[in-house]
């Protein structure tokens, strides 16, 4: 079911992948439950070891830099960190101008285009609609 | 990944949906990497302390009864635990029987209508769908 490479990449570059995401989200310096969340489940979708996740939630107090992790990670890989820094960037509502500025630089590392960039906003757009849903059916 | 109601629970509830998602990892006593990334995804929302995460994976080692995880759920903690069941029962591709059978039981103990299981089974295609569309769009750029 999951095809996405970033579950059989070498662990360091899952721990890279998610320091990226840690970024994303103490970005605008202030770190919201939410975006919290969507990092832990991130790391547990790729099955990043417990102790490691311990590391990279330490992170948030001391943020990587972004010019280290972009030569420190497998360059096919970017394009998914930036599908997924865009998802926890809009976790808690909006993109803050510090978010996006991030995603900017991401994007031009894995040669994504405005448009193309736009599309992946849309694409965490309707995922977002399509996660409330879920709530109707609940009845919640 | 995508904003959610289960880290607002009390952290009991939160334990207990948690309990839930380890017993249905079992129930068709397989345990797929798809599935477990799934439980781990979810498990990671519900910011569980380290304890209560090691408790949780003793669970899918000596799963609880189905009995013993619904016994003083909150309806929104079984609720979400429900959709996320089904999510996880999806993620190796197929539901079988027997996971559909225990879908319908706690659908049926949080008084969720006839035809829940199904729109959450419909909903986890559309999920996965929309999954598989941030993959190809991806994919499609030139490496």
């Amino acid at each position: 079911m999951f095809t996405d490479p970033l579950g059989d990449c070498s662990p360091n570059d899952k721990i890279t992948y998610a320091s990226i995401l840690v970024l994303i989200a103490s970005a605008d310096g202030e770190l919201v439950r939410e975006e919290f969340c969507a990092i832990e489940a991130l790391m547990g979708r790729i099955l990043i070891h417990p102790e490691v996740r311990v590391d990279i939630r330490n992170l948030l107090t001391d943020p990587p830099d972004m010019d280290e992790l972009l030569i420190a990670i497998d360059p096919s890989l970017i394009k998914y960190a930036l599908r997924d820094a865009a998802l926890v960037a809009a976790i808690d509502g909006e993109y803050d101008e510090l978010e996006l500025e991030l995603i900017n630089q991401l994007a031009t590392a894995a040669d994504v285009d405005d448009e193309t960039l736009k599309e992946i906003f849309d694409w965490v757009n309707s995922g977002l609609l399509w996660h409330n849903k879920s709530l109707t059916i609940l009845e919640i | 990944m995508l904003p959610d109601t289960v880290h607002k629970l009390p952290r009991e509830e939160r334990f207990a949906y948690a309990r839930l998602l380890a017993f249905m990892t079992r129930v068709d006593n397989e345990l797929s990497v798809d599935e477990m990334a799934m439980f781990e995804q979810r498990l990671g929302t519900a910011l569980l302390s380290p304890k209560q995460r090691e408790m949780i994976r003793g669970a899918l080692k000596t799963p609880p009864t189905l009995e013993s995880c619904l016994e003083g759920m909150g309806d929104e903690a079984g609720r979400l635990a429900l959709r996320d069941s089904v999510l996880m029962a999806a993620a190796d591709g197929t539901v079988d029987e027997d996971e559909r059978e225990v879908l319908e039981e706690i659908s049926a103990h949080f008084g969720l209508a006839d035809d829940a299981v199904d729109r959450l089974l419909q909903w986890t295609v559309d999920g996965y769908a929309w999954m598989a569309a941030g993959y190809e769009l991806l994919n499609d750029l030139s490496e």
